[in-house]
């Protein structure tokens, strides 16, 4: 797609536009000009075709890319531009053949306005990378960040401990981390990161697709005639997609339940965890539902006893913008009530916007990993 | 589960841990919400639209019950069917949807009826109870002024504006939110503000103006003050002109009756141009004019005296340009131009700050042609955002001074509409912040003004009436208006 050599074809919405030559060994002065080279025939081309193009930028979004997560998250990251503009760097880190040393190339992307009437674009600045070159990559990104905008990082390599992923982060404002990532379910560095950085600057998305969850949840008990229930809560069983080891969200649902509702931690037992409460004990098990539904939560069940009794089940599957509540006692009954569910681009993008620490977070962050290393009997 | 119906009630306080701060934006109370005058236009089109929109993302107190009161003579099911057919995004049985009818209610009544709002007394406890909502009322008059007065005087007799006293934050409280007109000049706005009282503490009182509610609106405030290049030039130092426009390419569409007996003096320039500009003002210069057989964006457009429902001999304007004078230390001399009317090319609002040129112009003596300003414009709407001009010289070997321009458009840079100004102020009420409402004196203060005014028309030295043709930017006489000081209009 080499749209700004062929000046007829123009800027137009969604459109990876590569520089003129390709890519080309790194060189921060020569990208920059290919930027400015390229707005300016963007800037050529017929207003009456194209409309008018912007061109806008509210952070720097640098994105370390990993070969194997690239054609998922490439859609996710146009998107993302289209709902906060940003120069987006997109990096490959040792896919370059040895000796291709350090590699960039620049692009647009461009989302038609809301209403029609013209484009925004985002600058892209593409950086590859041979194995060896690996540990010069934040340099060439420090080079090229728009100086009195937000770095984000959206961290979602796989591995730990990478030092030049260390390196960005330490130049990030924010830094996003999906705790699911790691098919292990298992990606507690994540959650050490916001209690060594803060729940300010690190932000996990597991948390943030939680949300719903916590809202559905909150809302059943903002009915008067359930909220004493809350009190007497005795079983809780979470479910989530797949089977095997619980994935981060379970652990993350448990311990937000375990601070809101103060309980003290009293041990592991046979799978399930066992909690401590105003009124009594309080087992939580959580368990595979052998669904194809990544990692994500599926099913609440609770059980409260005497005297405000409460069995309740609560559902929700994949993409689903309801979940469904369903009561055995105190009398029978079943709702549909909406679900939250947003697409991946939106919570980012809503994680984008929130500056504030999160408290709830930290909190059940603390408990969740706390509760992960009881469990593997640490 | 969505409409808790029936449901027991039990002793326990209100509090539930699992809402925590992370869940919800604000933590709006939970609330009666009556809507007086629920059949009527504004409730269809703005404020069910926008507690709906509120309901969808979580930002109201999901016990809070909403009440449509008005003469008509229809049950709760009839009207949530109403409001369905008609608010965006209702139809089909979305959850959302059914979630929120399940909070709203009606209840039949006429203003003049005292027992209609002992009834509706009655439905409101009955709600509490039910819905577990601890006594906090909003009132919304959303009906023509005309029925204020016996609207007010029902709401009070029957009891239901207790005022609760302000040392208390726990206690209940009750609030009322007041449509604009403000009244139609000072006596009546005054007399309108001391019916208002007798019911209700200012502090009770929330008078909207939508148009403070618009994001761009706060924006001013926000760019002006916490801006540290631009706010010390905000004053007659570095300011040499301030315009105002408000530009409508509509005419009076089915509101004929009520534009021909205030003009556009009433309209918007006591209400909007007065909250973009509320200070002391001396008046001087005015130009009227009424729009006269045109076209506006291609399309022939009749004249104001031809438009269904108008006088034929109406003397009412449509457009009213001025020249205002501040009274004060930091605007003295710089003239404020506000102008405003209906059939003009577009639409469009905006505040354009004119910066006064550098006092040495340094590259006359290199053949430079006059400087152009500085223009910051602050655009309110449409394409809601700011820029700034400034000169540059353009390339060549000559020196030429080029006017070019730094944009932010609201829209591109967050990339989302600003949200409609009635959620916002719907929730601000709600949380009992009352910054972008209007107040008693300043309400007043806007009138005294325009009163100003219009008692001089009604003298002698009334200015004429001109006309301009429909799809035109006014007379020219507005143009002459500013020459006089060697300035002109900004383009919109
Ligand atoms: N419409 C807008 O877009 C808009 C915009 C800004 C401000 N406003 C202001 O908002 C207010 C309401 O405007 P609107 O256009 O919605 O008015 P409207 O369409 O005329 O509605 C009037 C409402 O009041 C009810 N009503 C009138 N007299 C009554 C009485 N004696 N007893 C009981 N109910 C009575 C009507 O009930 P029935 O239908 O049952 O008779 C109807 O629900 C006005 O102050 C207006 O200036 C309106």
């Amino acid at each position: 797609m080499n749209a700004l050599s062929a000046p007829t074809a123009g800027l137009s919405e969604n459109y990876v536009l590569d520089a003129p030559d390709g890519s080309r060994p790194f060189n921060a002065t020569a990208i920059e000009s290919d930027l400015r080279a390229m707005w300016k025939r963007a800037g050529e081309t017929d207003p009456s075709k194209a409309g008018a193009i912007y061109r806008a930028a509210l952070s720097n979004l640098v994105v370390p890319l990993d070969p194997g997560l690239e054609s998922k998250l490439m859609p996710v990251l146009v998107d993302v531009t289209r709902r906060h503009p940003s120069r987006l760097f997109t990096i490959e880190a040792g896919v370059a053949p040895r000796g291709a040393g350090l590699r960039a190339r620049v692009g647009a992307l461009c989302h038609r306005r809301n209403g029609g009437g013209g484009l925004v674009c985002c600058e892209q600045v593409i950086v590859q990378s041979d194995s060896a070159s690996i540990p010069l990559i934040p340099s060439a990104i420090r080079s090229l960040l728009i100086g009195d905008l937000p770095t984000v990082l959206l961290d979602f390599q796989p591995e730990q401990d990478l030092s030049w992923v260390s390196e960005l982060m330490d130049m990030a404002d924010l830094i996003l981390e999906d705790s699911c990532l790691n098919e292990s379910g298992n990606k507690r560095g994540v959650w050490k990161l916001v209690e060594r950085e803060g729940s300010g600057k690190v932000h996990d998305l597991a948390w943030a697709r939680l949300a719903p969850w916590r809202h559905v949840l909150a809302e059943v008990f903002d009915m008067k005639e359930y909220l004493p229930a809350l009190k007497t809560l005795r079983r809780v069983e979470i479910g989530f997609a797949g089977t095997g080891y619980p994935p981060p969200p379970a652990w993350l649902f448990t311990g937000w339940l375990a601070t809101r509702l103060a309980w003290t931690f009293q041990g592991v037992d046979r799978g399930e965890i066992r909690f401590r409460s105003g009124s009594g004990d309080v087992t939580v098990v959580m368990r595979g539902t052998g669904s194809r539904g990544g990692r994500a939560l599926e099913r609440i069940a609770i059980r409260s006893d005497k005297p405000h009794p409460l069995e309740m089940e609560i559902t929700h599957k994949g993409r689903d913008v309801t979940a469904t509540i369903v009561t055995g006692t105190p009398g029978a009954r079943r709702a549909d009530v909406p679900f939250g569910y947003r697409e991946f681009a939106a919570c980012i993008v809503g994680e984008l916007h929130r500056h504030a620490p999160n408290r709830s977070l930290e909190d059940a962050v603390r408990v969740a990993e706390r509760l992960m290393s009881e469990w593997r009997g640490e | 589960m969505s409409a808790p119906g029936g449901l027991a009630l039990t002793s326990e306080p209100a509090v539930n841990p699992l809402r925590d701060e992370s869940l919800t934006l604000k933590a709006t109370d939970p609330c009666c919400i009556v809507v007086f005058g629920a059949t009527g236009d504004l409730t269809h089109r703005k404020l069910i639209p926008a507690l709906f929109r509120l309901s969808k993302q979580k930002l109201l107190h999901p016990r809070t019950a909403i009440v449509g009161f008005a003469r008509r003579q229809l049950d709760s099911d009839a009207f949530r069917e109403e409001m369905r057919r008609t608010v965006p995004g209702s139809d089909g049985a979305s959850p959302e949807w059914e979630r929120f009818a399940g909070s709203l209610f009606y209840q039949p009544g006429v203003f003049e009826d005292p027992e209609a709002f002992r009834a509706l007394g009655r439905v409101l406890t009955g709600l509490d109870e039910k819905r577990g909502i601890p006594g906090n009322r909003l009132f919304y008059l959303a009906t023509p002024p005309s029925e204020y007065a016996a609207l007010l005087a029902n709401i009070g007799a029957a009891g239901l504006a207790r005022r609760a006293s302000r040392s208390d934050a726990s206690a209940p409280w009750s609030r009322v939110i007041i449509e604009k007109p403000f009244g139609h000049d000072l006596k009546s706005a005054r007399k309108l503000n001391a019916l208002v009282h007798s019911v209700f503490h200012e502090s009770q009182v929330y008078r909207i103006d939508h148009y403070l509610g618009k994001e761009t609106v706060q924006n001013i405030l926000v760019f002006r003050l916490s801006n540290g290049i631009f706010e010390p030039l905000w004053n007659n130092r570095y300011v040499e002109q301030v315009q105002i426009s408000v530009a409508e390419s509509v005419g009076v569409e089915t509101r004929a009756a009520y534009f021909d007996s205030g003009g556009i003096s009433r309209d918007i320039f006591q209400n909007h141009m007065m909250q973009l500009l509320t200070l002391t003002i001396v008046a001087r210069d005015i130009v009227r004019a009424q729009y006269v057989a045109g076209a506006v964006g291609g399309t022939p457009v009749p004249g104001y005296r031809e438009e269904p429902g108008v006088d034929p001999r109406s003397q009412t304007e449509t457009y009213l340009a001025a020249r205002i004078d501040v009274d004060n230390w930091r605007w003295s001399g710089v003239p404020f131009y506000l102008r405003t009317g209906k059939r003009l090319p577009k639409r469009a609002t905006e505040i354009a700050i004119v910066f006064r040129n550098p006092p040495y112009e340094l590259f006359r003596s290199a053949g430079c042609d006059a400087l152009q300003a500085n223009v910051l414009r602050l655009r309110i709407q449409p394409d809601e955002g700011i820029s700034l001009s400034f000169g540059s010289k353009s390339p060549g070997q000559a020196l030429h001074i080029d006017p070019v321009q730094m944009d932010f458009y609201y829209l591109t840079s967050f990339g989302q509409d600003p949200p409609d100004a009635y959620e916002r102020l719907l929730l601000d009420c709600n949380l009992g912040d009352s910054t972008l409402f209007a107040r008693r004196d300043e309400v007043e203060l806007a009138w005294e003004f325009v009163d100003g005014i219009l008692n001089a028309w009604r003298s002698d030295n009334r200015p004429p009436l001109l006309t301009y043709p429909a799809g035109t930017w006014g007379p020219p006489e507005a143009d002459e208006l500013l020459q006089r000081n060697h300035h002109h209009w900004y383009p919109l």
